[in-house]
């Protein structure tokens, strides 16, 4: 992709965490920040295509979703439509948007993420949490998500020297990072100690290990390249962009310890881009359990397999070290609202290419790379970003 | 007991406690003569492996009845449990198996008491649950029960469970079914799910029993599957242990329970 191609100039992010507004006015919310945050400020009508990102979570409007959207936003009238590939639909929308400028039907497309999660009683959250996954074999052999990440982690830590010791130093650089941020769920630091007293929820994996349930909406303004000067001196390119699908259910794929779907969308966003995986500077990656930002860098090309543990345990990955991963905390402290995440993981580097992440600032980084995972890796996107 | 090539192997033993009540007094006779898919009811020929819960209890008796001649055919296990409910708990058993069509094995699990808990309850009353129609459900028996699988000439691929076509090529013309074996996999991972974390079908089976361990299996031709580990209390199953697959109950749903195998150690 060329850096005519689409650039963000506009974002926003409510809150995350457990929230007293319903999905419509969390949509509405994160809409106003995106648009407020355009330097130039932004005419709704030049606004050609919109895209929502949510699983329905609880059972909220699974059909005709995006409706909502268009009412929100004020956009009644432009096509709208739902994007869902479960904890990745934010990832896919953002895919779709940056298709439609290239098109050229669109000026401006705006894409939104949402989940309200909080408010469903626990048995129908425990139902919701398990219907991304395969729900005829593994959920009829007893697991949900964590259940799966566990027999995935079980296997890494199996295969690899101080895997778990790693998988806890994940969660601490994760809520370090959430702590300096003011949208993030959880804004506490833990300790080793808190860790390794926690409740089991799928051996190896400890409550610190597992994200949060968490409400919460994310926005972006996605603008045609050659056009986005218009709105701000400071947009952010979009370089590259990979999407790719794999099995849904783990047993079906020959390594357990590899993400299929992010190996081919990382190949396919690093070849857009003409850029290898050492140029990028600061990584958002798909932590919804601990296990997985270990499998993220080494799918993504950061780590030979394995070679995540010593370069977890190093301080290379925390926030001011060589290779920052997840400096808004992560799903894991930030918040996983399904819908929202992965546009939450481009409304972060939106703000640390422009230098406005406050306390949490990544100094310097130039080039980003989001990645974005449905379920346990039955579908994945990688984004590449660079400032404009 | 559970062949993959023709053979049969007697694997466990039968421990009898007391003389074997005769046929007719287990309330088997009238079951199965009613019931077309059961062509020849043989004998008590075949002993399943005792599972240790009931193994310690000398009141429970654990039977297995080969139905039909086919090695790879139906198998109908009995568990009775103590002198109060001899019949009934058989009975109880062998109605689910032959409910849906294609019987081949039952085995209450659990111990009795575990057993009537669950079975105290109705089991239509989950909700919440992922939602599998009976008939998707009886789809997928074959594949469930019995292991069977398809072998894909065109790439030699082997597909688990059976589906419209080949996950080696995606070709559906060149498919050929094939059993998998029940026995000697390997387990690549395994995990325990903590009190609470179960998917909500399986809340009651938490309740009764505690928490499960789940395991990823090595099958053969590259199969793997996903199964529940039972018959373990000691925690003794390992990642790279070797186990067999026996049928149990799964999770109830739409009024019936629902079966499927589950792992347990080699040598019980």
């Amino acid at each position: 992709m060329t850096a005519e191609s689409a650039a963000i100039i506009g974002a926003g992010n409510t809150k995350f965490g457990a929230l007293p507004e319903g999905p419509r006015a969390l949509v509405g919310l994160a809409v106003r920040e995106a648009i407020a945050s355009v330097d130039r400020g932004l005419d709704r009508s030049v606004i050609g295509e919109g895209f929502l990102a949510t699983l329905g979570f609880g059972g909220w409007q699974i059909g005709n979703a995006s409706a909502v959207l268009a009412e929100q936003a004020g956009l009644v009238g432009v096509p709208v439509t739902r994007v869902e590939n479960a904890c990745a639909s934010g990832g896919f929308a953002l895919r779709s948007a940056v298709r439609s400028v290239e098109e050229g039907t669109s000026d401006v497309v705006l894409v939104v993420g949402v989940e309200k999660m909080t408010d469903s009683p626990s048995a129908r959250r425990r139902y919701w949490l398990g219907v991304s996954g395969d729900t005829e074999w593994e959920r009829s052999a007893g697991l949900t998500f964590a259940g799966v990440y566990g027999l995935i982690a079980s296997r890494y830590c199996a295969d690899h020297p101080r895997a778990r010791e790693a998988l806890s130093a994940v969660a601490i650089k994760n809520h370090a990072n959430g702590a300096l941020n003011p949208k993030a769920h959880f804004r506490k630091a833990i300790r080793t100690e808190d860790l390794a007293h926690a409740p089991t929820i799928a051996d190896p994996l400890r409550l610190y290990d597992c994200c949060p349930v968490s409400d919460g909406a994310a926005a972006l303004l996605i603008a045609r390249g050659d056009i986005a000067h218009r709105f701000t001196d400071t947009p952010v390119r979009i370089r590259g962009m990979g999407a790719a699908s794999d099995t849904l259910a783990v047993q079906d794929r020959p390594v357990l310890t590899e993400f299929g779907a992010t190996r081919r969308s990382a190949r396919s966003a690093f070849d857009a881009a003409g850029w290898t995986a050492q140029r990028i500077q600061l990584l958002e990656v798909h932590d919804c359990f601990t296990i997985a930002e270990l499998l993220a860098l080494e799918d993504l090309g950061f780590a030979p397999a394995g070679g995540a543990v010593p370069l977890t345990l190093s301080g290379d990955t925390a926030r001011t070290g060589r290779l920052p991963v997840n400096p808004d905390g992560g799903l894991k402290s930030k918040g996983h609202p399904i819908g929202a995440t992965g546009v939450s993981q481009a409304y972060e580097i939106f703000h640390q290419l422009r230098d406005s992440a406050g306390p949490r600032q990544v100094p310097g980084a130039e080039r980003a790379l989001s990645h974005n995972v449905g379920g346990s890796g039955a579908s994945a996107t990688v984004t590449l970003f660079e400032r404009g | 007991m559970f062949p993959s090539d023709g053979i049969e192997r007697p694997v466990g033993e039968l421990r009898l406690v007391g003389p074997l009540p005769p046929v007719a007094d287990w309330g088997l006779s009238a079951l199965l003569d009613g019931n077309p898919t059961v062509s020849r009811f043989a004998s008590i020929e075949q002993a399943i492996p005792v599972p240790r819960e009931l193994d310690s209890r000398p009141d429970v008796l654990v039977v297995g009845f080969r139905v039909c001649p086919d090695p790879l055919g139906p198998i109908a296990v009995a568990v009775r449990g103590g002198p109060g409910n001899a019949g009934a708990d058989l009975v109880d058993g062998l109605e689910d198996v032959l409910a849906a069509k294609g019987p081949d094995v039952a085995l209450l699990e659990l111990d009795s008491g575990g057993r009537d808990r669950l079975d105290s309850q109705r089991v239509d009353s989950v909700s919440e649950g992922a939602y599998i129609p009976h008939a998707r459900y009886e789809e997928s028996v074959p594949s469930r029960w019995r292991f069977l699988a398809q072998r894909c000439s065109a790439c030699a691929a082997v597909t688990f469970p059976m589906r419209a076509v080949c996950r080696g090529c995606g070709r559906s013309e060149r498919l050929t079914t094939i059993a998998l074996p029940r026995e000697g996999g390997t387990i690549v991972a395994l995990t325990e799910i903590g009190r609470g974390g179960q998917p909500t079908e399986f809340d009651r089976y938490v309740d009764a029993v505690g928490p499960y361990r789940v395991g990823l299996i090595d099958l053969a031709y590259g199969v793997r599957a996903t199964l529940m580990v039972s018959d373990d209390p000691g925690r003794k199953l390992r990642i790279g242990g070797t186990v067999r697959t026996v049928l149990r109950r799964l999770y109830p749903m739409e009024g019936e329970w629902r079966y499927g195998r589950k792992i347990v150690p080699m040598d019980p």
